[in-house]
């Protein structure tokens, strides 16, 4: 994976007074947002549900427009970039799509795309780059079955493929372990670290609190559209903190490595 | 789809055997050219009668037989049944014959449709260099129009006139045995669901009012109009006349079975008459019997003399 | 034959494969008709020699008519397949959009005004501007709803059109004479009777064009079908690609409507054969329905030529009745790839 290097700038992302609402939403999705996205981490993103992680997701990379506030891509506004471009930067694992007669391959190919023209056939390197890309994510042993004879694990493995195939310098998953079995999970996040060392950054929204706080570097805490927290999963993982987003009551524990572990307590009520 | 059976039914017919009229005509071909204007506007050349017809109109092919043409036809359509022309090779339908069919026969002349609202036929025909004659079958005048268009194209003009003089005077005979007769308000059903009549412009209507009969849709603009069950109801007709024909969906039972119809003043009185619909349906030198029938059955008292084969109107 | 083996063959492979299939039924289209003629005669007329009437039947007729239909075969599959794309829909085929209806009431205006009598070219005209415009209302309805094209407001907003159109024609036929209903009714059930060769270059010189934007859309409509956001993911520029693809097939659409009819099956069926034997890759899929719909449907009409003689099924109750089966068949066969 190639680090890449933008001109004066250590934050791939930047946002500020980022705010926007969902037609017919009574309040805000996202409030008055503010924060950078530091290159060649892996950041993050938390929340209880609706807090607006995938809207926010959708801001960074332009399938949403902001009502009000800047997003910067590389230090240009987003507004500036062409779809093509964002896809040669940025790879995206989307939780969910339709699932058209593909074989795993093709799906896995698509990946290429944003290099290529419209008449142009897939290159020497296209060929290796997608090779490569089903290898780590185990899913090459699939490689000419239909995607819909695949289990939903399987298929979210071969989406983190077809991200990997497009060669970016970041990558941003949107919940990419929910239906994965614990070895999926574990050599998913192992991946991504492994991606993470090599200079990919990374970016991921997910539910999975104790995992994140293993592996990510930067924890950032949504509520209501609002960012609660930012910083290390040491700093953003406490119990009053937990307990008030998440409307439970939580105790922390620390892992064997180090990292803050939420135990969330047993039932409230008699 | 009843409406398109009708139609069909109007416009083409199984024949029945029919005696020819007794003029028979010399065969007066000109050598000149020929040139007709037909019921399209458009003007036929020929550089003689022609000899190779294929005629898409069944009135058309009747009266081709009744000037002695018939050696001058080369095909016919599935609905022509004269016995004269059954042996010739059929090319489909009237309206959707097979093109290919037809220019395998190597025709000089195709008589066609008028009423053909996409004249597909005419368009390939005429790219492909072979003269189509559009011919118009609505009203007497056009019947006789296309008698004497018909027997120009064939060379065969002095039989054409002759029938065209035979049947006018058979009109003229029925018209003055009825005139100053009261005439009896008639309601010709040509189809009866929905109920469909003919207007005064078509040659049915014509005949009607020829032979004495006053038809309670003489006021309608459309020649096959489609008419309420309740407007019949208000205008109450003395009698029906009803055409019958292979289909049997007309008849006095069937009538008296149908709502609205059962409770006409004609038909609780049984003033329902038949007539055949093979012989009323043909816009051809066959008007003159479809008058002589006509007058029977709408003045039965007038003592007419004519040697029609055909059974006539019966009471029902 | 494995999911594996079929995907290993080659696009050209694959497109031999099909031309193949298609040169066979364009040579069965012009054998076969009303009038027999045999395989040396027929060689002797497509190249001038012979008896004039069958070089007349063979060149003038069977030819064009077999081109025409070749053409507006492959159109229909290709736009068929662009939908099904489009709209993430399996269901989906080319009159999805009011294209049919709109093209219909165009038709009947000119049948019952009259007006396809005076001018020969009046009826064609008409239904390709029914068909362009009921599509331009359906983008209109769903642009009024939001800023961008919606698939699912634009499915609805067609199927709205539609019926909204159909009414209107049923309308003006009950007040129409029986002449303007029958000729009407069967422009609706579709016929290539009237092809020549002019209608036959104007079909290719629309077809061309169309064909080639649409194949180099061919990686665009991939993404398309799997989401929308992923295609913006993977450099789609989304807005756009669906406008010019929408707009394209449905002027293909309008095109071969335009010449014969309103026929139906083909656009729906076509593609998802394809599909069963070499899956979704709109690269492979679009050119090989173009193909596959050319060879169905030249074949369907040569079948309602040849069944009957002198008479003739209209060609969309044809393309209904062997389509169906054939396609139950390929249902049936373990289409899902079991083992490698």
């Amino acid at each position: 994976m190639i680090a890449s290097i933008a001109a004066g700038s250590d934050s791939v992302w930047s946002l500020r007074d980022v705010r926007f609402q969902h037609q017919g939403a009574m309040r805000a999705t996202i409030d008055d947002v503010t924060v950078d996205i530091a290159r060649g981490q892996m950041t993050a993103l938390l929340g209880p549900n609706g807090a607006g992680k995938s809207t926010l997701l959708q801001l960074l990379l332009g399938i949403l427009s902001p009502a009000s506030g800047t997003v910067l891509l590389d230090g240009r506004p987003l507004a500036e970039w062409t779809r093509r471009d964002i896809a040669r930067r940025v790879g995206v694992v989307p939780q969910g799509e339709t699932e058209p007669l593909f074989s795993v391959r093709e799906i896995v190919a698509m990946g290429r795309y944003p290099h290529l023209g419209p008449w142009q056939r897939e290159r020497p390197e296209d060929i290796a780059a997608i090779a490569r890309a089903m290898d780590r994510c185990d899913v090459s042993v699939f490689a000419d079955r239909w995607l819909s004879t695949l289990s939903g694990g399987e298929r979210q493995r071969v989406r983190l493929a077809r991200a990997l195939a497009q060669e970016p310098s970041v990558l941003v998953l949107d919940e990419p372990t929910t239906f994965l079995d614990i070895r999926h999970e574990m050599t998913t996040f192992e991946l991504l670290r492994r991606l993470r060392g090599e200079g990919t950054t990374i970016v991921l929204a997910t539910h999975n609190l104790n995992l994140a706080a293993r592996y990510a570097d930067e924890l950032l805490l949504l509520n209501r559209g609002r960012l609660i927290a930012r910083g290390s999963p040491a700093d953003v993982l406490t119990a009053e903190r937990m307990a008030e987003v998440y409307e439970w009551p939580v105790s922390i524990l620390t892992h064997a490595g180090g990292a803050p572990q939420v135990d969330p307590r047993g039932s409230v009520t008699p | 789809m009843g409406v398109f059976y009708i139609a069909l039914a109007v416009q083409s017919v199984a024949c029945t055997a029919r005696a020819t009229p007794d003029a028979r005509a010399n065969d007066d071909s000109t050598q000149s050219a020929i040139e007709v204007r037909d019921d399209a506007g458009f003007t036929i050349h020929l550089a003689k009668p022609a000899q190779r017809i294929i005629s898409l109109v069944p009135s058309a092919m009747e009266t081709l037989i009744a000037i002695g043409a018939t050696n001058q036809i080369v095909g016919r359509t599935r609905y022509d049944m004269a016995p004269e022309i059954a042996s010739l090779p059929s090319v489909g339908g009237g309206v959707d014959p097979s093109v290919e069919a037809m220019i395998n026969l190597r025709p000089d002349l195709v008589i066609s449709w008028e009423s053909d609202k996409r004249q597909m036929v005419r368009e390939k025909l005429t790219a492909l260099g072979i003269p189509v004659f559009i011919l118009r079958t609505q009203d007497t005048t056009d019947i006789f129009h296309g008698i004497a268009n018909i027997g120009r194209l064939a060379g065969r003009e002095s039989a054409a006139t002759a029938i065209a003089t035979s049947i006018r005077a058979t009109l003229d005979s029925v018209r003055r045995s009825v005139s100053g007769r009261p005439a009896p308000s008639v309601l010709y059903v040509m189809y009866n669901d929905p109920p469909m009549t003919a207007g005064p412009q078509t040659f049915i209507g014509q005949l009607i009012s020829l032979a004495g009969g006053r038809s309670i849709f003489a006021d309608a603009t459309q020649d096959w109009p489609n008419v309420a069950m309740e407007e019949i109801v208000r205008r109450d007709p003395d009698m029906l006349v009803v055409p019958v024909g292979e289909f049997k969906t007309n008849s006095l039972e069937r009538l008296r079975t149908m709502a609205g119809w059962r409770d006409l003043r004609a038909v609780r009185a049984g003033r329902v008459v038949s007539v055949p619909a093979d012989l009323m349906n043909r816009p051809s030198p066959s008007i003159a019997e479809a008058s002589r029938v006509l007058q029977r059955v709408l003045h039965p008292e007038v003592v007419g003399a004519d040697s029609s084969k055909a059974s006539a109107g019966s009471r029902q | 034959m494995s999911v594996r083996a079929r995907l290993a063959w080659p696009l050209y492979m694959r497109l031999v494969a099909l031309s193949v299939i298609a040169v066979v039924a364009l040579f069965a289209a012009v054998r076969l008709g009303a009038v027999s003629t045999d395989t040396s005669a027929l060689i002797d007329a497509i190249a001038g020699r012979g008896d004039p009437t069958t070089i007349t039947i063979v060149r003038e007729l069977r030819m064009p008519r077999a081109l025409q239909a070749a053409l507006a075969g492959a159109a229909l599959a290709v736009s068929g397949a662009t939908f099904q794309a489009l709209l993430r829909n399996p269901l989906a085929e080319p009159y999805i959009l009011g294209v049919s209806s709109g093209a219909a009431a165009g038709a009947v205006f000119t049948v019952v005004t009259g007006l396809s009598l005076r001018f020969i070219w009046a009826l064609p005209v008409a239904a390709f501007a029914g068909a362009v415009g009921s599509m331009l209302l359906v983008f209109r309805i769903a642009f009024s709803v939001g800023r961008t094209l919606d698939t699912r407001v634009l499915l609805l907003a067609g199927v709205v059109v539609s019926a909204f159109l159909v009414a209107v024609i049923w309308l003006v036929l009950t007040f129409a004479d029986t002449e303007s209903v029958r000729s009407a009714i069967f422009w609706m059930m579709g016929s290539h009777a009237n092809a020549s060769w002019r209608s036959v270059g104007i079909l290719a010189v629309c077809l061309v064009p169309a064909l080639a934007i649409l194949f180099s859309l061919a990686r665009a409509l991939n993404l398309l079908a799997i989401g929308e956001p992923t295609a913006a993911y993977l450099g789609t520029s989304v807005e756009r690609t669906k406008l010019v693809a929408f707009g394209t097939a449905t002027l293909l659409t309008a095109a071969s409507v335009s010449v014969s009819g309103t026929i139906g099956f083909v656009g729906l069926v076509v593609p998802h054969a394809v599909r069963l034997i070499w899956g979704s890759d709109n690269r492979a899929l679009l050119p090989c329905s173009a193909l596959a719909g050319a060879s169905f449907l030249v074949a369907a009409d040569t079948l309602s030529r040849a069944l009957a003689g002198t008479n003739e099924l209209p060609i969309g109750i044809v393309t209904a009745l062997i389509g169906v089966p054939c396609f139950v068949w390929l249902l049936r066969r373990p289409a899902a790839g079991v083992s490698t």
